[in-house]
């Protein structure tokens, strides 16, 4: 159990919808393992949304239990939930969701900032941050001026910046066309080689197949729970065609 | 992750600063939120600077007209007591309708208490009569009256001086004429022992006043000022028993403090004179100079009160006007609000930046606004020919007012903010 990042027993969240509960999740069991990269997959409407925003620590669950890193995270009130989920977890979405007004590296600044950590700190963290994504240089950017593939390597850079136990992401190459996607699931891959532990929420098998494992979702019930080795194997920096030359659009 | 997989989280957690945000962090990413939409801000702003410079202009006004009032009724001599014939308000008898009850013989029984309480007795009697000189002719108002009226009515000469107590006592016809009536007789002639001639009878100019300026209801500027026994022998209408009635007797106290006691003494005296022993049967009165300044200066003072709550209220508005704009501006930035909060931002980090937005866009209109007032007073206080008397307080209280504005009207909006749900927000378009 120590190697469990996320664990799930019997979880179940249901919605008000005109006075009848609408069940979202109806019991679902699984666990996600330290330094491992999976896949939530399923139709709109399965769940897999609510699932996911269940284990980003943005809702609870109705009923069963959520074991955070061992911690029992069920029924946390909300401010100990927004700061836990500052420190443990990275988010990544599908429209980047990058503060429009701020710099690319006050956007990485952000979680620390909310953290408490002194500016020098912050600064710093950050810096190493964007460098690990390949945009330092991009560093005084605000969001308009960057590609939608540097964008979300911004966000990525910004999830990482409190070094959390767990990177989410939600349809992270939904806004992007196929190359750039690639080449963010490249990043992942290499940042899944480095000891993050990921969790890719997509509804594309295209992009599971960049992970090892894949989560089926279907009307609230985990249907399938699959390993597979990687479609291909991790380009790291050092293969000839790296996550940080793509795109240039 | 460099150092995730061998550390346990909790113990990742508790070497770190499980420390709040900044407070200073929270100044920064409120001012960077006004400063992205300026116009906003400024028209948001509008309303609490015209709010305070209201507040502070019209208080300002209303102090200089109450300074003004002040301080001509105090030129007028400072503690004094009027003697004056009539007699209280009462029944249907309209108070001030003037009855000629004051006598020479009542001012000099004043005189001869040589009460050490009495810096000055002025006694007073006047007519409109016709002055020449040479050919030129004027009307003016004589008064008779003492020497001390110089210092009780805080009378100045410009040339020459004023007459003396002998001139008085021989009833010598002397004249100290205003600079109104030197003017109309002599232009630019020195008026200094000219003889000029007042009603039938000949007088020796011995002084000249200066400008004193038309306070409105009299002007001093026409008055020409002769020795009461001169007067009262040769100018005056005779009363029927033979002492000269008076229109007034100004008497002036050594001390404020003692005026009241004063007040009460020749209150007591000028009734056993006149053999009255029933207030209500008084034919004088007798006015306090400090009780018609506080009944002045609480009639001022209501009105500035009043200026003031108007003014109030357009702050209100402004208040109100930044709660509307605030509470777009949550609506505006769900999205915002959703991410920091995905981020780590706790509903109280929200709540205090979206206050302090607020408090600072009705702070710093408070502080434009008091620029304004004090600049808008100045304009107002000179188009009323009032001096601008802008108070210290007004400044503070109509500051501290904006900013409570702020914080009173931002709170709202803050607080739907910070109680927004995550992933209702990060869903919102």
């Amino acid at each position: 159990m120590s190697d469990a990042v996320v664990l799930l027993e019997a979880v179940r969240k249901a919605y008000r919808l005109a006075d009848e509960p609408f069940w979202a999740l109806n019991g679902v069991s699984f666990r996600v393992r330290r330094g491992e990269m999976m896949a939530l997959m399923g139709p709109s409407g399965s769940g897999k949304t609510t699932l996911m925003h269940i284990i980003g620590l943005l809702d609870s669950p109705t009923d069963g239990r959520y074991l955070l890193n061992g911690e029992d995270v069920s029924h946390l009130s909300e401010l100990d939930r927004a700061v836990l989920r500052n420190e443990t977890i990275g988010f990544v979405f599908q429209a980047f969701h990058l503060l429009p007004r701020l710099s690319a590296l006050e956007n990485v600044e952000t979680p620390l900032t909310y953290g408490g950590y002194p500016r020098r700190a912050r600064r710093r963290k950050a810096l190493e941050m964007l460098e690990r994504v390949g945009l330092a240089d991009k560093a005084t950017s605000v969001p308009a001026t960057l590609s939608g593939g540097q964008r979300q390597r911004v966000a990525v850079a910004r999830a990482l910046a409190t070094e959390p136990t767990l990177l989410l992401a939600d349809e992270p190459t939904g806004n992007l066309d196929t190359h750039t996607g690639n080449g963010i699931m490249r990043l992942f891959r290499a940042l899944n080689d480095e000891g993050a532990t990921i969790l890719v929420v997509t509804h594309e098998a295209e992009i599971a197949a960049y992970t090892s494992r894949t989560v089926h979702v279907r009307d609230g019930l985990v249907e399938a729970d699959e390993a597979h080795p990687p479609r291909s194997p991790a380009s790291g920096p050092e293969g000839g065609q790296g996550w940080w030359h793509e795109e240039r659009s | 992750m460099k150092s995730g997989p061998d550390l346990p989280a909790g113990a990742r957690r508790a070497h770190r600063r499980r420390g709040s945000l900044d407070p200073l962090e929270i100044v920064v990413i409120s001012w960077r939120s006004i400063r992205s939409n300026v116009l906003r801000s400024a028209l948001t702003t509008l309303g609490v600077v015209i709010g305070v410079a209201a507040v502070v202009a019209l208080t300002a006004a209303g102090n200089g007209v109450n300074a003004s009032v002040t301080e001509r009724i105090t030129s007028l001599g400072s503690n004094l007591l009027t003697v004056t014939g009539g007699g209280p308000a009462r029944g249907t008898r309209v108070r001030g309708a003037p009855r000629d009850t004051i006598t020479l013989g009542d001012a000099q029984a004043i005189r001869a208490l040589n009460d050490p309480r009495i810096a000055g007795i002025a006694p007073q009697v006047q007519s409109n009569l016709a002055v020449k000189f040479g050919t030129s002719a004027s009307y003016a108002t004589v008064l008779g009256t003492w020497p001390d009226f110089q210092a009780v009515r805080n009378t100045e000469v410009a040339a020459g001086s004023f007459f003396t107590g002998a001139d008085d006592t021989d009833a010598r016809r002397v004249a100290v004429v205003g600079y109104q009536v030197a003017q109309d007789l002599f232009g630019g002639q020195s008026a200094l022992g000219q003889r000029i001639r007042i009603g039938n009878l000949d007088f020796d100019v011995v002084g000249v006043l200066p400008d004193k300026g038309d306070s409105g209801f009299f002007n001093p500027n026409s008055q020409i000022l002769v020795p009461l026994n001169t007067f009262v022998r040769r100018l005056h209408r005779n009363s029927p028993t033979g002492d000269p009635t008076l229109s007034s007797v100004y008497v002036q106290g050594a001390r404020a403090s003692e005026l009241t006691g004063l007040q009460q003494d020749l209150t007591t005296l000028l009734a056993n004179r006149h053999g009255k022993t029933d207030p209500s049967e008084y034919d004088f009165e007798i006015r306090n100079q400090a009780d018609q300044l506080a009944t002045l200066n609480s009639v001022t003072g209501t009105l500035t009160l009043f200026l003031g709550s108007i003014a109030g209220i357009s702050l209100l508005v402004g208040g109100i006007g930044i709660m509307n704009i605030m509470l777009v501006s949550v609506t505006e930035r769900t999205r915002e609000i959703g991410v920091r909060k995905a981020l780590g931002a706790k509903p109280r980090d929200i709540l205090a930046q979206f206050l302090l937005e607020a408090t600072m866009l009705s702070v710093g209109g408070g502080v434009l606004g008091i620029g304004a007032g004090v600049g808008l007073g100045r304009i107002a206080g000179h188009a009323l020919q009032v001096p601008s008397r802008v108070m210290p307080q007004s400044i503070l209280i109509a500051f501290l007012f904006a900013a409570c504005v702020g914080i009173f009207f931002g709170f709202y909006p803050a607080q739907r903010a910070a109680r927004l749900d995550p992933v209702e927000s990060l869903r919102y378009e």
